[in-house]
Parts: structure tokens; sequence; C-alpha cells
């Protein structure tokens, strides 16, 4: 029986859990861990919305990904809803970029005015609060974020000048 | 040297390497263990006696440095300071008595530390679900910790504001 060689092909379920070659199987797979690690962990970051400060546009319990690659070919603009980290990435805030570097940002009556004109904001779904903010000057480097639930109390809501280096990326949907 | 030698000798590396971090941890998991714990004390529960609040207020206390000096600026135009130990005890034991529930969790602990590794400055965010409300609450911290015969202490601590 020497030098005998068996051709019999191992059983179906075999076959589909690790495929006619586990070795080729186990490079895929450590390929594909890989690739889902590196785009979860540094591109695509899954959150979930906490809260009703972005209610209705993105309601309470949502799940969505901040894009990290949004801001690499051009910097945040007017109307992005971003991340903004507190001091590392499991945590963050979900705001609407309304200010940029360098403008003049007030709220009268609810209404935002940039350089003295009003802004124009379709997102909004309700009549923004009677919210009132005076005037600010924005550094070279800061925006001004605020949520898109106006109707709520001021006070229970986050909205206000941020650092650049803390906008983790863009809202991918 | 064959695959059947390669194999136990990087067990044994390994199980060497996790054993020397458990019998003389670095200065970083060190601080990362009394963060832990201090979460834990400053957590309390409706069935905790009023002796246990007091004794882990106390445990909890003894984290701090006797000359702490504490600046909590959480809401717009409420600033607060405390200055020892003994006042930060006082104000755990009163706020522990408006609390029914509380807990607390150090997330993202970014540390640094000086080039002699005797002090740092920790960078974490404290996630406090209070009385079980839905959302919690997030407040970002910046420790200064300074290291004493006693094990690392917090010298300073103030709230970072994310959004002004």
């Amino acid at each position: 029986m020497n030098g005998l060689v068996s051709t019999s092909s191992p059983p179906w379920w075999v076959r589909v859990a690790v495929g006619r070659s586990p070795k080729r199987t186990l490079i895929r797979a450590a390929v594909l861990g890989l690739t889902l690690v590196v785009v979860f962990r540094f591109v695509l970051l899954p959150i979930r919305v906490k809260g009703i400060s972005m209610d209705p546009t993105y309601p309470d319990h949502a799940v969505n990904f901040i894009n990290r690659c949004a801001f690499v070919m051009h910097p945040p603009r007017r109307g992005d809803v971003v991340g903004i980290r507190y001091s590392g990435r499991k945590v963050m805030l979900l705001k609407r970029i309304i200010g940029l570097p360098g403008e003049r940002l007030r709220i009268t009556h609810g209404i935002v005015f940039i350089n003295g004109q009003p802004l124009q904001e379709p997102y909004l779904a309700h009549t923004p609060e009677p919210w009132q903010r005076p005037e600010i000057e924005l550094g070279a480097n800061q925006y001004f974020v605020i949520g898109d639930n106006r109707t709520m109390d001021p006070e229970s809501h986050d909205f206000g000048e941020v650092d650049g280096n803390r906008i983790l990326g863009k809202l991918l949907f | 040297m064959k695959v059947k030698t390669v194999i136990p000798l990087l067990l044994l590396a390994g199980v060497g390497f996790f054993a020397y971090r458990w019998w003389a941890p670095s200065e970083e998991t060190q601080i990362r263990k009394e963060l832990r714990e201090a979460a834990r004390l400053i957590s309390t529960q409706p069935e905790d006696s009023g002796i246990a609040r007091l004794f882990s207020a106390r445990r909890l206390a003894g984290f701090f440095d006797t000359n702490v000096v504490i600046n909590v600026d959480i809401e717009r135009e409420h600033y607060e300071t405390v200055t020892s130990a003994d006042e930060l005890f006082q104000q755990i034991v009163a706020a522990r008595r408006q609390l029914r529930r509380l807990k607390v969790r150090f997330v993202d602990i970014a540390l640094k530390f000086n080039a002699e590794k005797t002090a740092a400055v920790a960078n974490l965010t404290a996630l406090a679900d209070v009385n079980g409300e839905e959302d919690a609450a997030v407040q970002e911290l910046k420790l200064l910790l300074r290291k004493t015969p006693s094990g690392w202490k917090v010298a300073q601590l103030e709230t970072v504001r994310v959004v002004n």
C-alpha cells in the first residue's frame, strides 16, 4: 500500500467552514480581519447617537459612522455635521458647524447671524426657541458648532466655539 | 530551530512578560489602576449604608494630595474651587447625600509623564450615570498627578471645556 494517495475530499461542512485550502482561508480571514480593524479604527468610526440635541436629523439611538478622511483634502465647511472628541475617540459630541474661523457670530432671538447677515438653516425642522448669544469672533482655528434641535433649553444644549483639532471627522450618512 | 521548539519558547516568553508586568507594573499601569479604583469609589448604590459611603469617601480622599487644588467649571458661570483634601472629603460626603445612585467610568485616559516619571498629566473623559438617568453626564478632566511613597496622588484636577 506504499505510495497510495487518498483522493477523497473532506466532508462538505469542512469545505464550507475552511474552504478547499485551509491555509488560504486562514490568510484571507487574517487580511479581512486586519482590513476591518484598520477601516473601523482609523477611517470610519462607528457611533450611536445618544441624546436629542441633533433631533430630528439624527434622532436618539441612531447608528452612523464618522468619516475621519473627510477633511484631508479640504477643511470643515459650514453645514457639515461633525464628531467632536473629548479626551479620546470613545465619546464624542455630534454637532453641526455653523461658524468658520475668523467669522463674527451671534444668536439673536434664535436666529444665527454670521458677520451681521442672518444664516439660512434649511435643516431646522422646528422653529427655534429665542436663544441669545452675544457676538463673538472666532479664532484662526475655531469653529462654532451647534445642534439641530433648538427647541430645547439652551442650558442643556452644548454649543459654542470648538478648536479645529477636536474635530474628528464628518458624519458619513 | 524547529517549530516545535519555537512555539513553547514564545509561549514561555509571553507568560514571563505578563508575569513581570504583574509583578512590577509600569507607572502607567499603576495610574490606570488607581483611576479605575477611584471611579469605583466615586460610584454609589442606593443600598450602600451610610458607613460604607463614608468609608469610600475617606478612601477616595486618600487618592488626592493634602494640598490638592480642584477647579470645577461645569455649568456656565458656575465655578467651584477646592484647595485641600479635607475640604474635598466634606464635598464628597455632601454630594453623596444628594445622590441615590451614581456610576462613574473613566475612558480615553491619555497620560504624559515628565522625564523623571515623578509627575504625570492625565486627560480623561468621565462618564457618570446619575440616579439611573438614561443619558450619561460626560465631562473631560485634566489631572496633575505626583508620585509619592504611598503611590500616585492627584495634586490638581480641573474640568476641561470641549465647547465654550
